[in-house]
């Protein structure tokens, strides 16, 4: 047969809780006043949940967590970032101090390897690297810095790609 | 200052593992508690603690900061330890909401075995070993809401938003856990009175 419970069964667990608004707060109090064993419910819960917390506390006690973190890590796949996640992680400071700056030195850069590119490269790429698109109006994919170098990744409004490189200042 | 659990974890997903070395420093004890809580086996609770943290590694880019990181954590966590139970033989997860017919325990039983000052208590092993099977004995609802309470001390609005469920099942999972507890603690404790006595520390000083 199931227990009949009453909401004040559930209003003395809550207060054992502090978890009530004044108003249930001043009501059961005004209970317990005049129902001992109700007040001796709300010492049970409350006894109940310091015994269950030192059981814890000492379970968790028990275990030497010392190289546990070092040994989660060693599990770990290495983990490469997301194209996004790196961009915003290099150029933070250019994105959010100086985004105009940043955009017109990107364009520019953009432009300079439009045109610098056929004349390093030869004629038998000009006609495919000029028709590629709008040089101002290219993004930049990504750009990453290795050694002495850094490199940006360029992707032009007709979808061409442009790689430029430079000296680390 | 400590660095939140968001920054912690946007450096991890940049790929920086001292970052996410902190996080795990910071939750690897309270993983475990609950862990351990749910299974009931030391070896097992370790084996979670540490498939959870590799697990929310792994999903790094799926946290987008909605919920707090210990809450997804958490879930994570849950949801390993409830595999391994269901993979035990014999043992149900019983999520059904059914209050049980148990009959309410004896009033003042446990408060009057453990003293004025419960939480000073030290804990003998006959006494945590007897709370432990007590714990054991509860559907894993129950079990979970007990240590969500107990071990994080989540407030009944951070226990509905973790568990998925209104502030008002949050209310009465808690009061029927917490009956079944002392019901069976009234069980395994109450011909031997003396035991919890000697489990006082106010009474060996």
């Amino acid at each position: 047969m199931m227990d009949v419970r009453t909401d004040r069964d559930l209003l003395l667990s809550a207060y054992a809780d502090d978890e009530l608004d004044a108003a249930e707060q001043a009501e059961v109090e005004a209970f317990l006043a005049s129902d001992p064993e109700a007040a001796l419910r709300v010492a049970d819960d409350r006894a109940l949940s310091a015994l269950l917390r030192a059981s814890f506390e000492q379970n968790a006690d028990e275990v030497d967590f010392t190289g546990f973190a070092d040994a989660v890590i060693a599990k770990l796949p290495a983990r490469k970032a997301s194209l996004a996640s790196r961009l915003r992680a290099m150029l933070g400071d250019a994105f959010g101090q100086r985004p105009f700056q940043f955009a017109v030195g990107a364009a520019a850069a953009a432009a300079v390897a439009v045109v610098a590119t056929p004349y390093l490269r030869g004629p038998a790429e000009n006609q495919r690297i000029l028709l590629a698109g709008d040089p101002s109006a290219a993004r930049v994919l990504d750009m990453d810095a290795l050694g002495d170098h850094e490199t940006m990744l360029f992707k032009t409004s007709g979808g061409a790609t442009i790689i430029f490189v430079q000296e680390t200042p | 200052m400590e660095i939140d659990d968001l920054a912690l974890v946007l450096r991890a997903k940049e790929g920086d593992q001292r970052a996410f070395k902190l996080l795990v420093e910071r939750y690897q004890r309270k993983v475990y508690a609950i862990a351990n809580g749910m299974v009931k086996d030391r070896e097992e609770a370790l084996d979670i603690t540490q498939e959870a943290f590799v697990k929310v590694h792994k999903n790094l880019d799926r946290f987008k900061g909605d919920s707090a990181f210990y809450t997804w954590l958490y879930r994570i966590t849950r949801n390993l330890a409830i595999d391994r139970i269901r993979s035990r033989r014999n043992e149900s997860v019983g999520f059904d909401e059914a209050v049980g017919s148990e009959e309410p325990p004896e009033p003042g039983f446990l408060s009057t075995q453990l003293g004025s000052n419960p939480q000073k208590t030290a804990l003998r092993r006959e006494l945590a070993d007897k709370l432990n099977e007590a714990l054991a004995q509860l559907p894993v609802k129950h079990r979970e809401i007990l240590l969500l309470r107990e071990v994080d001390g989540m407030s009944y609005e951070d226990l509905a938003a973790t568990l998925d469920i209104p502030k008002g099942t949050v209310m009465s999972r808690l009061f029927h856990a917490r009956s079944k507890m002392q019901k069976l603690l009234e069980g395994y404790l109450g011909e031997g009175g003396d035991r919890l006595a000697l489990a006082s520390g106010e009474e060996e000083g």
